[in-house]
C-alpha cells in the first residue's frame, strides 16, 4: 500500500469514527467545534464517561475493536481513537485475511 | 455455583430492593454479568393502575426501565457472587439510560420477559441492551448503564 493510499485509508477512518460520534452523542456536527485533534474529554467535547460508554461500543459494533480501561489514551481524541483502531492486532488480522481472499484468482 | 434462574421468592434475598419496589417475579437463562431474561407478571392488583390510568390501565414505561435495571442487576451480581455462590459482593446502580423507546402498550395480563444483553463496559461502567416483549411483541427496547459497586 502506498503512502498516499495510507493516507486516505487513515483519513477515511478518522472521518467515519467523527461521524458516528457526532451521529451517536449529538454533537455539532461543526469542523471548528469537532475537529480530529479535539480532546474528547476534559477541556474540548467534555464527554462523560456514559458518552465513553457510547465510544467504546461504537468502535465495537464498527470495527469489532474492543477498547478497555487500561486504553483510556485513546479517547483523547478521534486520532488517538483511530490509532488505536488502526492498530489493533484483531482488525489487522482480519483485514490481512479479507486482503488475502480477495486476491486469490477464482479459476475460470 | 451460580444460579441460572432466581424465582420471586429468591429474588427478595439477592434484590437490595424491598416492596413495594420489587418489580420481578422472576429471571431467567442467568448468564452472569452477561444475559439474561427477567418475568414480570403484570397484574390489575398492583397499585400503580390506580393512578396510572384510573380509566385505562397501562403499565408505566418508566417502570418498564426500572424492571429492565432490575433485570441488568441480578445479571451484573450474578458475576459478583462469592465462588459457593453465596451473597454477592456488591451491586450495580442506574447510571444512564439511553434511548428506550415503548412501541406498544403494554396492560393487565400481560406478562413482559425482559431480555437484557451486555452490550459494552468501561471501568465500573456495564451497558446492556435490553428489549422488552410480549409474546413475541416488542414493546419496548433501548439500553441502560449500571456502576457496579463493591461492597468493602
Amino acid at each position: 500500500m502506498s503512502i498516499k493510499e495510507r493516507a486516505q485509508e487513515r483519513f477515511d477512518v478518522s472521518t467515519r469514527i467523527r461521524g458516528r460520534l457526532i451521529e451517536g452523542l449529538e454533537l455539532p456536527d461543526n469542523p471548528d467545534l469537532v475537529d480530529f485533534d479535539t480532546p474528547l474529554v476534559g477541556r474540548g467535547l467534555e464527554l462523560d464517561s456514559l458518552d465513553l460508554m457510547e465510544v467504546v461500543t461504537l468502535l465495537d459494533d464498527d470495527y469489532t475493536v474492543q477498547v478497555s480501561d487500561d486504553d483510556r489514551i485513546a479517547f483523547g481524541s478521534i486520532n488517538r481513537l483511530t490509532d488505536r483502531v488502526m492498530t489493533d492486532p484483531a482488525l489487522i488480522d482480519r483485514m490481512r485475511s479479507e486482503q488475502d481472499a480477495s486476491l486469490e484468482v477464482e479459476p475460470v | 455455583m451460580t444460579r441460572t434462574h432466581l424465582d420471586a421468592d429468591e429474588l427478595r434475598e439477592r434484590l437490595p430492593h424491598r416492596p413495594p419496589f420489587v418489580l420481578m417475579d422472576g429471571v431467567e437463562e442467568i448468564v452472569p454479568g452477561v444475559s439474561g431474561v427477567g418475568v414480570k407478571n403484570i397484574t390489575i392488583s398492583d397499585p400503580v393502575f390506580a393512578g396510572h390510568f384510573p380509566a385505562r390501565a397501562i403499565y408505566p414505561g418508566v417502570l418498564m426501565i426500572e424492571a429492565s435495571a432490575h433485570t441488568c442487576g441480578v445479571v451484573e451480581m450474578a458475576s459478583m457472587e462469592d465462588d459457593d455462590g453465596g451473597t454477592p459482593q456488591g451491586m450495580g446502580v442506574l447510571a444512564g439510560v439511553r434511548k428506550f423507546s415503548f412501541k406498544q402498550m403494554v396492560r393487565p395480563g400481560d406478562q413482559l420477559r425482559i431480555s437484557v444483553h451486555r452490550r459494552a463496559g468501561l471501568g465500573s461502567l456495564t451497558e446492556y441492551e435490553c428489549v422488552l416483549k410480549v409474546g413475541s411483541r416488542v414493546v419496548a427496547e433501548g439500553s441502560l448503564a449500571l456502576a457496579g459497586q463493591i461492597e468493602e
